[in-house]
C-alpha cells in the first residue's frame, strides 16, 4: 500500500520522537495517510518497512507475549463512535473484554473495575446493562475511551475522536481527555484535520500530506510561523468563528485542484501540483529533505534549502 | 439490576407494539400458533384418532363433508379432518428437522468461510455455488429416491439441500461485520478468534437468521409435501398432506374434499410462515430473500 | 431600502407521529431570506434545521410529519396552501444542494446522463409526457448537453465535456459537490438551499467550495439558505444566520456581529464550546438536548441555562428585536 510505504519512509528519514506525557498531533486531510499511521502504531496493521520503538524497545514485529504487553501499553480510539461498539453487546460486556483477556479477575472484581472506569469518564454506573443503541454520540465515545483506559495504557492513539460529535459535546470530551492525561500520566497521539482543536490541545504537530510529513514543530511555532505552503493553506482554510482569530491567520489561500489520489504518488514533492509557491527545482528533484529552520521546527520544502546541490 | 429488567421489559413491549402494526403477519403468527397447538394435541383433539393411519371403513368411503365428518372421508373411509391434523404434526416436524440440519451445517460453514477467507472461503463457497445451481426440489427428490423413498429420508434430503441458503447468508453477514470497527478493536485488544466469532459476529447474525428461518420453514414444508406428492417421500398410510392430495387426485372432481382440504392446509401453513417472515423482516429491517 | 423577500417562514409548528408518541419538534420557527443574501441556519444535531429546509423543498414526508401551524412563503406564495401544480412550478425556482455528495449521485449513471435528465425534466415543466418526448429528440439532448457543459464550466470544473462521460465514482468528493452545485443551478433558480454541503469534505476543499458558492451567489444573483452545524462556515458564507435549538429559533443577526457578541445563552455556550485559535478557554454546555416527546415547558433551553429565571420555566419567551436584523428569543432581553 503506497501510503504506508510513504509514511514509513518518513519515519525512516527522521525519528518522530513522541515524548512521554506529550500530546502529539498528526494533522492532514484525506489521503495523508494519518489514519494508516495510527493503525500501525496501534499494531492493527503491520508496517511494510521501517521501525517503531516504544519506550526504547523495538516493537515493529513484536509477537506473542511481547505483542500482548504492547497491546496493554498502546490503545486506540476511533472516530466513529457508532461503529466502535458492538450493537449486540451490553456496555458491561464491552468493557469487560480487556479484563477478560489480560487479567484473571473474578466477575465481581471485574464489575468493580468497570464501575471505576465509567466513573473516570463521568458516566453513571447504571449504563452497564444497556446497549450502545441507547446512548448518545458523546456517551458512546466516552465508552470507547473507557475501554481504551481499562488496561492502564501509556499511549493512546486517537483518530479524530471528536469529529463526529456536536460542538458542545466535543468540548466536554476534549476537556475529559486533558483531565485523563493528567490523572493517568498518559501520552497522546492525536490524528485529526481540525486545526482549532490541535491549537488548543497539542504540544507538537506533524503536518502530513499524501503520506509524508512536510512540517514538524511545536504547535505554537507552526501556527505563528507556518513554513510549508501547504501548512499555510491549511491554516487559511480554517473556518474561524471570531474576529480575533481571523487576524491570526495567514493571508487567504484558495487551493486549486483536487487532492491527488495516494495511489501513484510521484517521487517529487507531493504538494507540487497544488502549490502556489512552487519553483522549477520542485519539479525536477525528488522530495526535499527535512530542514531545521528554527529549533525544533522542521520543514520539507526547497524554499528553505540552505545547501543547493 | 432492577434497571436491567425494566429496560428489557420496555424493549419487549415496544417490539410487540411494532410487530402488531403489521396485521397480516400477526394473522400468520396466530394461525401458526393454532396449527402448532392442534398438531401437538392432535390425538386428543381429533374426532377419529384411529383413522389417522391404518384403518379402513369401506362403509364410510368418500363421504362428503357433513356433521359426522366435517371434512368428509377419503377413499378408505378415514376422516379427513383427523388426518389433516395429524398431517400438521408431520409437516411441522419436517420443518424443524430440515431447518435444524441446514442451520447446523450452513451457519458454521458460512461463518468460517467469511471469517477466515482465503482457501477455506473458496472451497466452501464453491461447494455452495454448486448446490445452488440445482433447484431444491429436484435435488432433494433425487437424493430421496436414491436413499429409498420414505419420510425420514425425505427430511434428510431436504436438509442436506437447504444448508446452502443459510451458508450464503452467514457468509455475507460475516464479511460485513468483520470489517466493523468494533471487531478491529477486539482484534487489536488481542481477542481470540473464538471470542470474535461467537461474541462479536454471531450475535449480529441473529436477526437475518430468524427471518430466514421463518420464511424457509414455509418453503421446506412446500418441498416436503411436493416430494411426497410425487411419491418419493412419505408412504401410505402416513397422513402426510402431499400424499393425501396425491391419493385424492383420482377422485376429483366428484370427491373434491379428499384433495382440497390437505391442499388448503399446505397453502395456509406456507402462507402463514411467509407472512410471519415478512413481518419479521420488516421489523428487523434486514434484507433476506 | 426594503429588499424583496424571497422566503418567509412564519410560526411554523411541526409534530411527528412515532411509535412512542408525538414528537413536538418545530415549535414556531420564524425566518426571512431577502433577495441576494445567504441566510444560515445553524444548530446542533436534532435541532430541526433540516426539517425546516425539507418543508421548504417540499420533500418532508407528511405522515408521519404533521404541520400544525404556520406559513411557508416563497416568492409571495404560501407553499402550504398552494395546489400541486403551482407548487411544482414554484419548486422549479429552488435549487437544492444535498449533504453527502457520494449518496446523492446515482452511481450507475454518468454525470452527463444525470444532468441531461434533470435539464430535460425541468424544461418540460415536470410534465411526464413532454419529458419522455423530449428524451427521444436528439436535438433536445444535444442542447441539454451543451447547457450541462456550460454549468460545469461555471463551477470551475476543468474539461467539462469529458466530465460528462465520467461516473460519480471516478470523481473526488470535492468535484462531486461541484457537480451537485451545477445541477442545483439548472434552470436559473432564485433560491439555493444547501444542506451541509461541505461537511464530508476536507477543509481546503471546503474553502474552495465556499469561495465558489459566494462567487455564484453574486454572479447569478441568487439567494441562499445554508444549513450547517459549523459556526465558522456560517461566518464564512452567510450574511445573516439563525441559531436554532430544540425546534425553534433562539437568535438571529448579521453573522459576524452575532458570533462576536452573542446574546442568547445558548449561542454564547455554542460559541464558547469551539476551540479558538486565540487559545482562550473553551467549554461545552452542560446537560443534553431535550426529549421532543416531553419537552420542557417554557423556554426549551432553560434546564441547561445558567442564567435562567423563574419565568423561563413557565412561558415560552417572546422575540425581542434588538435592532434591525437582530433579534433574540430570551426573557433576559425582554
Amino acid at each position: 500500500m503506497v501510503p504506508e510505504q510513504a509514511i514509513v519512509k518518513a519515519v525512516n528519514e527522521i525519528n518522530i520522537d513522541v515524548k512521554a506525557g506529550e500530546n502529539f498531533a498528526f494533522v492532514g486531510e484525506s489521503g495523508s495517510g494519518k489514519t494508516t499511521l495510527g493503525y500501525m502504531l496501534a499494531r492493527i496493521f503491520e508496517p511494510t518497512s521501517g521501525n517503531l520503538w516504544l519506550d526504547g524497545k523495538e516493537i515493529t514485529y513484536a509477537r506473542g507475549r511481547e505483542l500482548r504487553e504492547l497491546r496493554q501499553k498502546v490503545q486506540m480510539v476511533f472516530q466513529d463512535p457508532g461503529s466502535s461498539l458492538n450493537p449486540r453487546q451490553t456496555i458491561e460486556s464491552i468493557l469487560s473484554l480487556p479484563f477478560k483477556i489480560y487479567t484473571s479477575l473474578t466477575k465481581a472484581e471485574m464489575k468493580k473495575s468497570i464501575a471505576r472506569l465509567l466513573e473516570s469518564v463521568n458516566l453513571p454506573v447504571e449504563l452497564m446493562p444497556r446497549y450502545p443503541g441507547a446512548l448518545s454520540g458523546g456517551e458512546k465515545q466516552r465508552i470507547s475511551l473507557a475501554r481504551a483506559l481499562a488496561l492502564n495504557p501509556k499511549l493512546l492513539v486517537m483518530d479524530e475522536p471528536t469529529s463526529a460529535l456536536d460542538v458542545s459535546v466535543q468540548a466536554k470530551i476534549l476537556h475529559l481527555l486533558v483531565d485523563l492525561k493528567r490523572q493517568f500520566g498518559l501520552t497522546y497521539i492525536f490524528i485529526t484535520h481540525d486545526m482549532s482543536v490541535v491549537k488548543n490541545i497539542s504540544d507538537r504537530i506533524a503536518v502530513t500530506y499524501l503520506g509524508r510529513i512536510i512540517e514538524l514543530g511545536m504547535t505554537r511555532d507552526v501556527f505563528e510561523r507556518p513554513l510549508h505552503p501547504y501548512t499555510k493553506a491549511l491554516l487559511s482554510a480554517i473556518p474561524v468563528v471570531k474576529d480575533e482569530e481571523k487576524r491570526i491567520l495567514p493571508k487567504e489561500i484558495i487551493l486549486q485542484g483536487e487532492i491527488p489520489s495516494p495511489e501513484n504518488v510521484p517521487e517529487i514533492c507531493p504538494f507540487f501540483s497544488r502549490c502556489q509557491e512552487r519553483q522549477k527545482i520542485c519539479e525536477e528533484s525528488s522530495c526535499p529533505d527535512f530542514e531545521e529552520v528554527e529549533k525544533g521546527h522542521l520543514v520539507r520544502c526547497y524554499q528553505y534549502k540552505t545547501q543547493i546541490n | 439490576m432492577k434497571e436491567e429488567k425494566q429496560v428489557r421489559k420496555e424493549g419487549v413491549v415496544r417490539g410487540i407494539i411494532k410487530i402488531s402494526r403489521n396485521k397480516l403477519s400477526v394473522a400468520g403468527a396466530i394461525f401458526l400458533l393454532v396449527a402448532i397447538l392442534l398438531a401437538i394435541f392432535a390425538p386428543w383433539v381429533s374426532p377419529y384418532p384411529e383413522d389417522a393411519y391404518d384403518s379402513v371403513n369401506f362403509g364410510e368411503q368418500l363421504q362428503p363433508p357433513g356433521l359426522k365428518h366435517i371434512m368428509g372421508t377419503d377413499e378408505a373411509g378415514r376422516d379427513v379432518f383427523t388426518r389433516v391434523l395429524y398431517g400438521a404434526r408431520i409437516s411441522l416436524l419436517l420443518a424443524v428437522v430440515v431447518l435444524s440440519i441446514s442451520i447446523s451445517i450452513g451457519i458454521p460453514l458460512g461463518i468460517c468461510a467469511g471469517y477466515y477467507g482465503g482457501r477455506i472461503d473458496q472451497v466452501i463457497m464453491r461447494m455452495t455455488d454448486v448446490t445452488c445451481a440445482i433447484p431444491a426440489l429436484v435435488l432433494a427428490l433425487a437424493i430421496s429416491v436414491a436413499l429409498s423413498p420414505n419420510l425420514f429420508n425425505c427430511m434428510l434430503a431436504i436438509g442436506f439441500v437447504w444448508w446452502r441458503g443459510f451458508c450464503r447468508i452467514a457468509y455475507g453477514e460475516t464479511l460485513s461485520v468483520k470489517q466493523e470497527n468494533y471487531v478491529l478493536i477486539s482484534k487489536s485488544l488481542g481477542a481470540s478468534n473464538g471470542h470474535i466469532i461467537f461474541r462479536e459476529i454471531l450475535p449480529n447474525l441473529t436477526s437475518s437468521l430468524t427471518v430466514k428461518t421463518s420464511l424457509d420453514a414455509g418453503y421446506a414444508i412446500l418441498v416436503g409435501t411436493s416430494i411426497s406428492f410425487l411419491g418419493a417421500g412419505a408412504n401410505p398410510p402416513t397422513p402426510e398432506w402431499g400424499l393425501m392430495v396425491a391419493s385424492g387426485r383420482h377422485y376429483l372432481p366428484d370427491a373434491w374434499w379428499a384433495s382440497l382440504f390437505p391442499g388448503l392446509a399446505i397453502f395456509a401453513t406456507v402462507l402463514s410462515f411467509n407472512l410471519l417472515g415478512d413481518g419479521l423482516r420488516d421489523y428487523f429491517g434486514v434484507e433476506v430473500e | 431600502m426594503k429588499e424583496n423577500i424571497i422566503v418567509k417562514i412564519e410560526d411554523l409548528v411541526v409534530h411527528f407521529k412515532t411509535i412512542d408518541g408525538v414528537l413536538k419538534v418545530l415549535q414556531g420557527v420564524n425566518l426571512v431570506v431577502h433577495e441576494g443574501e445567504v441566510v444560515g441556519i445553524v444548530g446542533e444535531t436534532g435541532c430541526g434545521k433540516t426539517i425546516t429546509a425539507k418543508i421548504l423543498l417540499g420533500i418532508l414526508h407528511i405522515p408521519p410529519a404533521i404541520i400544525k401551524n404556520g406559513k411557508v412563503i416563497f416568492l409571495s406564495q404560501d407553499l402550504l396552501k398552494t395546489n400541486q401544480t403551482d407548487r411544482e412550478a414554484l419548486k422549479q425556482k429552488i435549487g437544492y444542494i444535498p449533504q453527502d455528495p457520494t449518496a446523492s449521485l446515482n452511481p450507475v449513471f454518468s454525470i452527463g446522463t444525470l444532468m441531461v435528465d434533470m435539464i430535460l425534466w425541468k424544461r418540460s415543466g415536470q410534465h411526464l409526457g413532454d419529458y419522455l418526448w423530449k428524451r427521444r429528440e436528439t436535438s433536445q439532448k444535444k442542447m441539454a448537453e451543451t447547457y450541462a457543459a456550460e454549468l460545469l464550466d461555471k463551477v470551475h470544473i476543468a474539461a467539462p465535456k469529458s466530465i460528462l462521460n465520467k461516473y460519480p465514482v471516478e470523481l473526488s468528493g470535492g468535484m462531486r459537490q461541484r457537480v451537485l452545485l451545477a445541477m442545483a443551478l439548472i434552470g436559473s433558480p432564485s433560491l439555493l438551499v444547501a444542506d451541509e454541503p461541505t461537511t464530508a469534505l476536507d477543509v481546503t476543499i471546503q474553502k474552495s467550495l465556499l469561495h465558489l458558492l459566494q462567487e455564484k451567489v453574486k454572479e447569478e444573483r441568487l439567494s441562499g439558505l445554508y444549513i450547517t452545524h459549523n459556526l465558522g462556515v456560517a461566518r464564512a458564507i452567510c450574511h445573516r444566520t439563525y441559531v436554532m435549538y430544540a425546534g425553534s429559533v433562539v437568535e438571529n443577526g448579521v453573522t459576524s456581529e452575532m458570533l462576536d457578541q452573542p446574546l442568547h445563552p445558548y449561542t454564547k455556550g455554542l460559541v464558547n464550546s469551539i476551540p479558538k485559535l486565540t487559545g482562550e478557554q473553551f467549554q461545552g454546555i452542560d446537560g443534553q438536548v431535550p426529549d421532543y416527546l416531553n419537552p420542557p415547558p417554557g423556554c426549551r433551553f432553560h434546564p441547561r441555562c445558567d442564567r435562567r429565571m423563574e419565568i423561563c420555566s413557565r412561558e415560552f419567551p417572546e422575540m425581542t428585536q434588538v435592532k434591525e436584523n437582530r433579534s433574540v428569543v430570551c426573557w433576559l432581553y425582554h
